[in-house]
């Protein structure tokens, strides 16, 4: 168990220093110079060198790279070319706001979808079978910025319950947060349902009904329990891209989140912010596959390393 | 300055590179049916008190007047800074601010004599305040936006820029109260540009304390209100200057600023009731949202217009592909339909026939030469393109950013009226900084852009537009012609009045003839105003004026 | 927009491995029990109808600004006679529109898909089937494919391309593989295990004729599945990418780019929003059903 947790470790940085060294490729191939769109279009050119050279540009590439892995484990990402701040400084400052909304939106989610997957596996291919699966598909198959929209217009502006938009107390979470539930609980039903009706034909669960336990106790203590296992992997990877930002949402209701800085600085091509934001959200991704990979371990026993 | 259309919203208002503090300038008086939300026009009278609440579409970039050079940031350095001089009312007439002045020796020597005015802080206003600023613009590691609009111009910041100097020469303290500045030479735009955020009054002592980035996060200046608190991602708050130098204002206790980097929420809050205005930091109402709020009996006599001092053009390249050839672009200038582009922007436009707009105080010609002049005749545009050696037309590509849903509209609109005379044309759209890292190489075939004063004298459009030695940055249709650059150059030396004026009409006509602009038409700003809020007014070349508004409500 | 699948099973692929013949006479009761795949499948059919007939259908061209297509205010038209669905704000014909649309929401649906597809199945089977180091490399790169927040990566690679309706199936294609190529890994790793496979090996049949008629067969159907899903999921992303303003290049009409147009005006025009917005829903969950419904349908545990 300790090997293999080591492993998975060294495995992680692997892919780490990979994103870091692909978002870094990415991040300078952008066509712009930022020396310019920093000073204005009234700076004379010697000042636009200068700047240059204060952000280090005319370097070649790959010592550019090892000047920011240096930085980086440093834990130092850059300074923000648009906003003129340390990128973990953005970054500290929207991730409250962003873990905020992703674990309202991960509970929303969880909260839509794992009742709809119960339900429509112990009906299976009934009529409400159907049904349930119909709504929660027409969730997955809408694009979150018209569902975003359509829930601030009349829930946040016509009715006037909710606010419309930007950030603040919990209040400001509740829209954002359902219209990512709405538009992701379907995974998480289908999941459960098909992880449900694997487990149900098992032997083990036959022999419990043929036992004489009753129905319910087998669907909660016994089937349930066993289904859930395939919904927590995916339900780890699912909080751990929400802590990363959740991308469009935040951008549709103005929430502060990292997922709009992320939005932001891609529009701006503020290239620091988008390489430390995006190695932010791999970051959360890595560690909760980890964690998924050990909880998995603890809860299923069958599983041997 | 460069802007993309119109509208600086979202992302695009976060960029140093995009708007300025001088955003749009007018001669047409603001059209209000409720005589309230002018300045000067409200019957009753002002109410101290109240809290006014408005919507912010980011955060602002920088606090620290020498880094602001877009609307979003001057919105606030406005409100926390003074500068020496600034613009009356709704006019383009500079009037003392922190100092009166005078101004000698052939122009060359300005005397300010400045007035008794503390910081928030209690440290009194002098000359040095001034200079500290000064020389923070012109120092290469500020990467100040307004470093090219002082250097060469001020005696000795040369010398100070290239760091052979400690101190520029031209800036003198003849006393604490009295600064003297000395130029090069005479210039006639040099008041505007003092009235420019860049050059406010810093506390040479706080600027001394402290780190540059605390100071961008947390000013120190001496303006009608003070930043009590900022939540980032949230909101800023800004409370009254008690003390502030002007007696009688601000009237309002509080501002906050609510950050909300959504526009469809920004629309709904203001309809609710939520927000003050939806304003001059958010560009105006965007054109989308003109029609639902012009529309709505409720709104329709609170929106406040103005012309923008801004001209939204078509840019031909000069130098590559067919458009280098001059027929071929006189041709292009008689298949654009300015009409219906004001219709395709829901009328929040004039169309435009030159490079000046109308609102600039001095340059616009009430007539053009024929040469210069352009009238929409889709017939003529194909007859002289097969003179110009393309019957058939020819294939090309229109650049344009997608800041803003305008603009795109405008590239496509163009697009079906080259169509109509046989120019097949693709629309290249990208983000922004992408569209302006390429435009400033000079390497597009056509492109969509808006030029927005930094003050308002032809010399802004003209002088940065089109003399070679521009290219490619800001003149990037590379136009270059010599008897231009002459008229350019001799311009810039002259004083103001009507002999300067017209060496300014004389270069616009030669450019108009020989067409690298297709000038589509004048921006109008609109902004939409509460019933309850008193005071508001659009100066062409300041931001929203926080300090002379009122909330009648309650 | 994650493209889960549920962990393969073994079962599923060695009940595939033999009965070819029997699925046909099912389909009758497949069909009752399943009525979903078949309501998805006509949607489906339906889409891609309306993307082929698209020039045969439409009244006008999508691109054509009409004159008379904006009231005098500059405001767009509400749907009438002329106009079924109204106009948009540049009084272009917006049923005309959603037509052609079909085609390019379509083709940048099915041709990322098909990208990843591809890229996906032969990282997955050569992972799978050689393993060892290149099993090791390959699966390396897939960690750090899927770490990637995926919306982030595609709208920064169609940034950096600029964008057009190919440079976004190809960001979408080359960066959407990884979740294909772990799930036919995992087949692959199952059926290898197979006695025949085995056999084959052992009595020296070559290398390709394996992977390709013995393997690949084998890990058709997940692969069908996953592939139905991801058409839907690329469809939605398209819309994505047109609303943070980096879709097909205009004037070019998809549908994601009309509802981008939309929701700036969907207050005073909702018919801007709501039509490509149906349309874009009936197709997705035409996939989606579709997708689900052939799942199950493989599925050994479920046709008995």
């Amino acid at each position: 168990m300790i090997a293999y947790i080591i492993r998975r470790i060294g495995g992680s940085i692997v892919v780490l220093i990979g994103i870091s060294i692909i978002t870094f490729s990415l991040a300078y191939l952008v066509p712009a110079n930022p020396a310019r769109a920093i000073v204005g279009p009234h700076a004379s050119e010697a000042l636009v060198l200068q700047v240059e050279k204060q952000l280090g540009l005319n370097q070649p590439l790959p010592i550019r790279y090892v000047h920011y892995m240096e930085n980086l484990l440093q834990g130092n990402l850059g300074t923000s070319y648009v906003l003129d701040q340390p990128v973990t400084t953005l970054i500290g400052q929207r991730a409250g706001a962003t873990a905020q909304l992703a674990v309202t939106a991960w509970i929303g989610e969880l909260l839509i979808g794992l009742p709809i997957g119960i339900i429509s596996a112990l009906y299976d291919r009934k009529a409400v079978d159907h049904v349930v699966s119909i709504f929660a598909l027409i969730g997955i198959s809408l694009p979150v910025f018209f569902v975003g929209l359509e829930l601030m217009y009349w829930v946040g502006f016509r009715l006037g319950w909710l606010p419309v938009g930007g950030s603040g107390g919990f209040t400001f979470v509740i829209l954002p947060a359902l219209t990512y539930a709405i538009t992701g609980a379907a995974y998480y039903a289908r999941l459960l349902k098909s992880s449900m009706i694997d487990v149900m034909n098992s032997d083990y669960i036959r022999t419990a009904k043929a036992k004489g336990a009753s129905p319910n106790r087998v669907i909660l203590r016994h089937a349930l329990r066993n289904a859930i296992i395939p919904v927590m992997t995916y339900g780890g990877i699912d909080i751990a891209s929400l802590f990363g930002g959740v991308v469009v949402i935040e951008d549709v209701f103005g929430y502060s989140g990292i997922g709009q800085l992320t939005v932001q600085a891609i529009n701006n091509l503020d290239v620091p912010v988008i390489m430390g934001t995006v190695l932010f959200a791999a970051l959360f991704v890595v560690l909760f596959n980890l964690l998924v990979d050990v909880l998995y371990g603890i809860v299923d026993p069958r599983i041997t390393y | 300055m460069k802007v993309s259309k119109m509208r600086m919203l979202g992302v695009v208002a976060s960029m140093t590179m995009l708007g300025t503090a001088l955003a749009g300038c007018g001669t047409q008086s603001a059209t209000t049916s409720q005589g309230g939300t002018t300045a000067s026009g409200g019957s009753t009278q002002p109410v101290y008190g109240g809290t006014l609440t408005l919507d912010l579409l980011s955060q602002f970039p920088h606090l620290d007047p020498a880094k602001a050079y877009d609307t979003t940031s001057n919105e606030a350095v406005e409100q926390f800074y003074n500068t020496l001089v600034t613009y009356q009312g709704t006019t383009n007439k500079i009037i003392p601010d922190l100092a009166t002045y005078t101004i000698s020796n052939g122009g060359k020597v300005y005397t300010f004599h400045i007035k008794k005015a503390k910081f928030w802080n209690g440290d009194p206003v002098t000359a040095q305040s001034f200079i500290t600023e000064f020389e923070r613009v012109l120092n290469n590691n500020m990467q100040s936006g307004g470093q090219g609009f002082v250097d060469p111009l001020i005696q000795g910041s040369a010398a100070y820029v290239s760091g052979m100097a400690k101190t520029v020469s031209g800036l003198t303290a003849i006393n604490n109260s009295t600064l003297q500045i000395t130029l090069m030479h005479p210039s006639a735009t040099f008041l505007y540009v003092l009235a420019m955020p860049f050059f406010s009054a810093v506390d040479p002592s706080y600027i001394a304390a402290h780190s540059e980035s605390y100071i961008d996060t947390h000013p120190m200046g001496t303006g009608p209100f003070e930043l009590s608190s900022y939540t980032p991602g949230k909101d800023y708050i800004l409370t009254k200057n008690p003390n502030y130098f002007v007696k009688g204002i601000p009237y309002l206790n509080k501002v906050v600023f609510n950050i909300n980097n959504s526009p469809s929420a920004v629309l709904f809050h203001f309809e609710q009731g939520q927000t003050g205005m939806v304003s001059w930091n958010q560009g105006g109402i965007p054109t989308e949202d003109y029609l639902p709020l012009s529309n709505n009996p409720k709104y329709s006599g609170d929106i406040v217009k103005k012309t923008e001092v801004a001209t939204d053009y078509f840019g031909l390249n000069t130098t590559m592909g067919p458009t280098a050839n001059v027929a071929v672009r006189r041709a292009l200038e008689y298949a654009v339909n300015k009409q219906v582009i004001v219709r395709i922007l829901d009328g929040l436009a004039i169309p435009a026939n030159q490079i000046i707009p109308p609102s600039m105080p001095s340059g616009y010609e009430q007539h053009l030469p024929t040469n210069a002049q352009y009238t929409y005749d889709p017939a003529l545009a194909k007859k002289l393109l097969a003179k110009a050696g393309y019957p058939q037309g020819f294939s090309t590509t229109i650049y344009t950013d997608n800041s803003n849903p305008t603009d795109l509209k405008m590239a496509e609109a163009v697009q079906q009226m080259f169509a109509q005379v046989g120019v097949k044309a693709q629309i290249n759209q990208s983000s922004w900084n992408t569209f302006l890292s390429s435009n400033e190489t000079g390497k597009q075939n056509m492109f969509t852009l808006a030029w927005l004063e930094d003050f308002p004298d032809p010399s802004d459009f003209l002088n940065t537009l089109f003399n070679s030695n521009q290219i490619p940055v800001n003149n990037s249709t590379n136009y270059s012609n010599s008897q231009v650059d002459a008229l350019l150059n001799q311009g810039a030396l002259m004083p103001a009045g009507t002999a300067r004026d017209n060496v300014y009409k004389q270069a616009q006509n030669i450019i108009m003839a020989q067409a690298p602009w297709i000038p589509l038409v004048y921006p109008v700003y609109a902004a939409a105003v509460q019933p309850w809020v008193k005071g508001f007014y659009i100066n062409p070349n300041l931001m929203d004026p926080l300090q002379y508004m009122w909330i009648a409500k309650q | 927009m994650s493209q889960t699948m549920m962990p393969p099973s073994t079962e599923l692929t060695q009940t595939l491995a033999h009965p070819q013949g029997k699925i046909q006479s099912k389909f009758v009761r497949i069909l009752k029990a399943y009525p979903l795949v078949f309501v998805g499948g006509l949607m489906v059919l339906t889409l891609i109808f309306v993307a082929v007939f698209a020039d045969k259908l439409a009244p006008f061209s999508p691109d054509f600004q009409f004159p008379n297509g904006l009231a005098s205010n500059g405001a767009p038209l509400a749907p009438n006679h002329t106009f079924i669905m109204g106009t948009d704000d540049l009084g272009r014909d917006v049923y005309s529109r959603l037509l052609f649309g079909a085609r390019i929401s379509l083709e940048v649906g099915v041709f990322a898909s098909l990208i990843s597809l591809f890229i996906g199945t032969s990282l997955g089977i050569i992972s799978g089937y050689y393993g060892k180091w290149i099993d090791s490399i390959i699966m390396r790169i897939t960690d750090i494919m899927l770490a990637f927040p995926f919306i982030l990566f595609v709208v920064a690679l169609v940034a950096v391309l600029t964008p057009s309706v190919s440079n976004i199936f190809i960001a979408i294609g080359v960066l959407g593989w990884a979740s294909t190529a772990r799930i036919v890994r995992a087949q692959v790793l199952a059926v290898k295990e197979f006695e025949y496979v085995q056999a084959a090996r052992a009595l020296g049949s070559r290398q390709f004729r394996i992977l390709f008629r013995i393997i690949l067969p084998n890990i058709m159907a997940p692969v069908i599945v996953l592939t139905t899903l991801a058409i839907g999921n690329n469809m939605l992303l398209e819309s994505t990418l047109s609303f943070l303003g980096i879709g097909v290049q205009p004037p070019t009409p998809s549908w994601g780019s009309m509802l981008a147009e939309g929701q700036q005006v969907f207050e005073y025009a909702p018919w801007l929003l709501y039509y490509p917005g149906l349309a874009l829903l009936f197709s997705v969950l035409g996939f989606n059903l579709l997708g689900d419904g052939l799942r199950e349908l493989f599925n050994p545990r479920r046709v008995r």
